[in-house]
């Protein structure tokens, strides 16, 4: 199971690069979450976002992020709750191995 | 007309967080209610540190805005995000951080920039000390 | 609502004061605020291509730059006497102006923050 050293106070990782695919599994299943494809695209989105412009985004340029890349249909917030419940820009960063966004609502 | 004055400088290699008492005092003394709030970013938010003590024979500015504030019923506030990076915590997060200590002085709370905005939407006017 | 500009002056190298100016335009942006940006002085070579600082110098805040437009962050602005010899090294999003609309610039947002 998940070495709790390497995880901070809230549950994201405290080394970046310590992130691999086996470790975003164990990271959802502590999140009751279980990853399917609709899952994958939103994190490797949220990954590429982060080394592109090395800032977790908020639920706001979140959406537009998925709009453009994956569609407008899958940029709407209420999908992303579905695969992310409570508030996805939080716990998808957190599977996804990135800082918690800044001020996020 | 209400106020929200936002202080960046920091309190010892600037003059923002005095010049912003020194406003603040006359504000209020001519007029109660002319500041809504205080927000405290980027070095400014070492002005909190409970820990700082000043020499003797200088001004105690901390304590100078803190006597302000219950004075005037002044809410002061420091960034969440700017004052834990320069290790000014209050219990909740030292809690968070599972550090043994925290540093937060009386009279100040740590808010979100969103506390920020809400005072910049509530309020006329606002100024900016560096 | 009330529109905003944010005016970095600091390098972003030598101090944080840009990295916490950017985090209230975005803050603010994520609160639905209308925020520019405008740079001058030392500010300017966060506009510098080809950026690669290791973790010591800071985070390579230019890569934010082509992240503003998920923020709605349309607007970044400088003077076009302070444009670099070869605008080719330069982030290619600016909108620069000349010295009268840059003076006028700061009249046009009910506030004006500097970092």
């Amino acid at each position: 199971m998940l070495d709790s050293i390497l995880l901070d106070e809230e549950g994201y990782l405290l080394n970046l690069d310590d992130w691999t695919p086996e470790l975003a599994q164990q990271l959802a299943t502590q999140e009751d979450i279980t990853l399917t494809e609709q899952h994958w695209e939103i994190i490797h989105l949220l990954r590429d976002f982060y080394h592109e412009f090395e800032v977790s985004p908020a639920m706001r340029p979140l959406t537009k992020a998925v709009s453009k890349k994956l569609g407008a249909e899958k940029g709407r917030s209420i999908y992303l709750m579905t695969l992310f419940p409570g508030s996805p820009p939080k716990l998808a960063a957190k599977i996804a191995g990135l800082p918690k966004p800044a001020n996020c609502l | 007309m209400q106020h929200t004055l936002l202080v960046t400088g920091s309190p010892y290699q600037s003059k923002a967080c005095h010049s912003a008492l020194c406003f603040a005092r006359a504000a209020l003394t001519a007029q109660p209610d002319s500041i809504k709030g205080v927000f405290f970013y980027e070095d400014a938010v070492l002005i909190g540190n409970d820990l700082a003590q000043p020499p003797r024979d200088e001004i105690n500015l901390k304590q100078a805005w803190q006597t302000l504030a219950s004075e005037f019923n002044l809410p002061l506030y420091l960034c969440i995000a700017a004052a834990v990076r320069r290790g000014v915590i209050n219990e909740t997060e030292s809690k968070r951080y599972e550090l043994n200590h925290h540093s937060l002085s009386s009279g100040f709370q740590l808010e979100g920039l969103g506390t920020f905005v809400e005072l910049m939407n509530s309020t006329q006017k606002i100024i900016q000390f560096r | 609502m009330k529109n905003t500009l944010i005016h970095l002056t600091s390098s972003p190298y030598s101090s944080i004061a840009c990295k916490e100016g950017l985090d209230l335009a975005l803050v603010l942006a994520t609160f639905e605020q209308k925020v520019d940006l405008c740079l001058s002085d030392a500010a300017l070579s966060l506009l510098t291509k080809h950026q690669q600082p290791e973790p010591e110098q800071g985070k390579n805040l230019h890569k934010l730059l082509d992240g503003l437009e998920f923020y709605d962050i349309e607007n970044v602005f400088i003077e076009s006497s302070s444009l670099a010899p070869d605008p080719a090294t330069q982030w290619p999003g600016i909108t620069s102006l000349d010295s009268a609309a840059w003076s006028e610039l700061f009249s046009s947002y009910q506030q004006v923050f500097r970092f």
